[in-house]
């Protein structure tokens, strides 16, 4: 939690794309410690590759000059006509495409390193209340499920006969139909669920038992006693103008 | 009050709301401590909302219906108490594990119910082990539910039931989506409950044969009123009855009632239950006495199938694997020959449904091909070889998605050009053929399952394709609906179609197949005729399937001289017969 704490206050305060490089070292030491699957990772980012040079471009015209602190930011990037980009604009938007890069990496890592149950069960330890765990369990676990109702669904209507068209408006007329058996099946099911949420007994306590209990080993105070350091530092850095445009 | 009675039921009837016929009318019975009782009938008679009032779900969560009579369940009144009190005593387990599964983990799943109630840490986690220990999940306890099969997750569900320390447990239609091995382990979970703990079990079906076995008292449920209460040797005992609801008798109960009409003796004997019953009956009152000699033995010759009919589908050496990794097809290769008959066998998960996808191109191999009328499936639209090669998935409910019966029916003729005349007809023959004229102008989502797998087999009947395959195509069908489907397939088989069913059921595979195709693990382990496949016991054990329960028989006799091949009712009577015609 310390470590999410630190990235995200990391990720906030630097405004300069150099400085939030240290951002990535923060986040990639501690995921070749916890051995991630680096491929699927990275292949996670790949889907927002072709939003990248918009952003900057975007970024780079429309970020007003006034608001960048250093004469270098203000200086003028190019100009087309009346369209007018600054260098401290393109900055600005290689930090935000940095941000959004690293969050992906950062959820990524912690997705693939760290089992739901122990996130759910940090939550519950915070105080939150046990529906929202519970909702993230059962969405977590039914997601497959209707994934490859889903898919299965999209199949058996080509044995129906359904003549699939060709373009965009071809395939959401085919699924509007593979809609509405899922409709119906997720309708029923909801159902069932919440019988059997009533039957277990669910509600009756505000606070259920938790199963896990929480050990902190010397290991874990370190690397707190490091994350706490490392936010104090960055805070400090920041309010003394480091890492700003 | 509480004699040693867990649950009293006394003049229960009950309206759902806005209806004016009750689902349940004046039912009353008591049930003991330890007891199993078995309730049975057909779809639509009742069950389902006597397990929902016995565990509280009405009326305390479908509450605008109407309520008559009493039930005491551990001297607890029903109508009295919240459906959370009455969790702790009565355990209600729902036909689908999927919907009743709360956790990331089996530990999870099964201590949903306890944690619920806040109970210690440490008293949470003894429940857990104990539903653990007695459902046979020791050993899969971090598994993620959705790595299970379907028996584990029903196992699943038992446990966390088990885990409110009920007094009663009762299971409503539990399972119905399992195989023979799945099945048989619910079973077993429900023996040691009732006879070791002293829970009282109360399960609802419509499938007689394992459960009546086990049982200690059955009901027979029709049109919510109780047509018959007793032994399950006394329910048994009115045979008409029972088929006439529709209501699928033991296969050996049902060799016992056929044999009694030719060997007089045993008529007054009471049916057998299981395979060693029937084995004592027919020892004692017809091979007493009975020299073992030579000619007694007979030996069946399988059903051949034609040989000399073109190939229609050929498999080559076919691979498949799923994207998550899964590989379901290892290798496999055959050939279809037209007006086969075919069954397809073996456990959940060895890739027989894989395999019917890729007969009419809705998979294609990752390697190897599939050649289906000579075109290689790689290079066809799956909905135009729809129109030769139809196929009817397993769950009905993913087939459907049309307001009505009829509507469902014509879809499927709506792209072919015929005129809409033609149209009609052929939706209305293919109706009457599986008995569904009357639900015609019926919305499809209110039908009964087993209705509905049958409208997704007429759905794909009305194109006339060349070749069925059926996945399952008796699930969840009464005993008059299955016939129905099945003696369809067979007549369309006899006029020149290629059948090709996915089954669990080797009953119906020995009346119905001329070749059978066991699958194991994405690979044929065997093909050949019913006979040879269903008698190969160590076959069937393999992949935890068990031979017809008349096969068992005639192997127990095989001892005394008898043929050990017999597959069908039919031909283990004849057999019989002419031993006593000697």
């Amino acid at each position: 939690m310390l470590w999410c704490l630190l990235i995200i206050v990391q990720l906030t305060l630097w405004t300069d794309p150099l400085w939030q490089l240290i951002t990535l070292i923060v986040i990639v030491v501690p995921g070749v410690i916890a051995k991630t699957p680096w491929g699927k990772t990275l292949k996670t980012i790949k889907y927002i590759l072709p939003v990248i040079p918009l952003l900057l471009i975007a970024e780079a015209i429309l970020y007003p000059a006034e608001n960048l602190n250093t004469p270098y930011a203000k200086r003028t990037l190019f100009t087309i006509g009346c369209v007018k980009a600054s260098i401290g604009g393109f900055l600005f938007g290689l930090n935000l495409v940095e941000k959004i890069v690293f969050t992906i990496i950062f959820t990524s890592i912690l997705t693939y390193t760290t089992p739901l149950s122990d996130i759910l069960y940090l939550m519950q330890r915070l105080g939150l209340p046990s529906q929202i765990a519970f909702i993230i369990a059962v969405a977590w676990r039914l997601g497959p499920f209707f994934r490859r109702l889903y898919n299965e669904v999209m199949l058996l209507l080509k044995v129906r006969g359904l003549k699939v068209e060709r373009g965009l408006i071809g395939k959401v007329k085919y699924s509007i139909v593979a809609f509405i058996p899922l409709y119906n099946i997720a309708l029923d099911m909801i159902e069932k669920m919440a019988l059997a949420m009533e039957i277990r007994a669910f509600g009756v306590s505000k606070k259920p038992t938790i199963l896990r209990e929480f050990k902190f080993t010397l290991k874990d105070y370190v690397v707190s006693a490091i994350c706490i350091l490392l936010t104090l530092i960055s805070i400090v850095l920041s309010i003394s103008g480091y890492g700003r445009l | 009050m509480f004699n040693n009675y867990t649950v009293i039921v006394e003049n229960l009837t009950y309206y759902y709301p806005g209806r004016s016929k009750p689902a349940l009318t004046d039912i009353s019975f008591k049930l003991r401590e330890g007891e199993i009782l078995a309730v049975v009938g057909p779809n639509g008679s009742g069950k389902t909302t006597l397990a929902y009032c016995l565990s509280g779900v009405i009326p305390h969560f479908i509450t605008r219906g109407r309520l008559e009579g009493d039930i005491v369940v551990c001297g607890l009144n029903v109508k009295e108490h919240g459906i959370r009190v009455l969790a702790q005593k009565v355990s209600l387990v729902l036909d689908d594990p999927e919907v009743q599964m709360f956790g990331l983990s089996v530990i999870e799943c099964i201590a949903f119910g306890p944690s619920n109630l806040a109970l210690p840490r440490e008293e949470v986690l003894r429940r857990v082990n104990f539903a653990l220990k007695v459902c046979r999940l020791k050993g899969l306890e971090n598994r993620y539910p959705n790595e299970l099969s379907d028996g584990e997750k029903q196992s699943v569900s038992i446990a966390s039931a088990l885990a409110m320390l009920p007094k009663v447990l009762i299971l409503d239609e539990a399972t119905a989506n399992l195989d023979p091995a799945g099945r048989m382990r619910i079973y077993d979970i429900i023996r040691e409950l009732a006879k070791k703990y002293g829970i009282s079990v109360i399960f609802t079906t419509h499938e007689t044969e394992e459960i009546l076995p086990i049982s200690d008292r059955v009901i027979v449920l029709d049109n919510g009123r109780i047509v018959l209460d007793g032994t399950p040797y006394g329910v048994l005992s009115r045979r008409d009855l029972l088929e006439s609801l529709g209501l699928k008798i033991p296969q050996i109960t049902k060799f016992h009632y056929e044999l009694s009409k030719k060997i007089k003796r045993i008529q007054t004997l009471k049916p057998p239950l299981t395979v060693d019953e029937a084995y004592k009956i027919i020892v004692n009152s017809i091979l007493k006495g009975v020299v073992r000699r030579q000619y007694i033995k007979q030996t069946y010759i399988g059903k051949c199938f034609k040989r000399k009919s073109r190939v229609i589908i050929k498999v080559e050496n076919v691979h498949y694997s799923y994207p998550n990794g899964v590989k379901a097809l290892n290798g496999v290769n055959l050939e279809i020959r037209e007006g086969e008959f075919i069954a397809i066998i073996g456990p959940n998960g060895s890739g027989k449904t894989t395999l019917a996808k890729h007969f009419n191109g809705l998979l294609k191999p990752n390697m190897g091909r599939v050649l289906v009328f000579g075109v290689d499936t790689r290079n066809i639209n799956p909905t135009l070889l729809a129109r030769r090669v139809g196929y009817v998935y397993q769950n009905p409910d993913l087939m459907l998605f049309n307001p009505t019966v009829y509507e469902e029916l014509k879809y499927s003729l709506l792209n072919t050009g015929l005129p809409p005349d033609e149209i009609d007809k052929r939706v209305k023959t293919t109706a009457r053929m599986l008995g569904l004229e009357k639900y015609l102008n019926e919305p499809t989502s209110s039908l009964p399952r087993g209705v509905k797998k049958r409208v997704t087999l007429a759905s794909i009947l009305t194109m006339n394709p060349d070749v069925i395959v059926v996945d399952e195509p008796t699930i969840g069908q009464d005993e008059i609906g299955s016939l129905l489907t099945m003696n369809t397939l067979k007549r369309l088989n006899r006029e020149g179609k290629t059948v090709i069913m996915v089954s669990h059921n080797v009953e119906l595979v020995a009346m119905y197949a001329s070749r059978v195709i066991v699958l194991y693990n994405g690979r044929i382990l065997k093909d050949g005729n019913p006979r040879d496949v269903l008698t190969d016991i160590e076959l069937l054990d393999k992949v935890s399937l068990k031979p017809p329960q008349v096969t068992e028989l005639f192997i127990k006799l095989s001892s005394y001289g008898l043929p050990k091949n017999i597959i069908t009712v039919s031909e283990g009577v004849s057999v019989l017969s002419k031993l006593i015609e000697l």
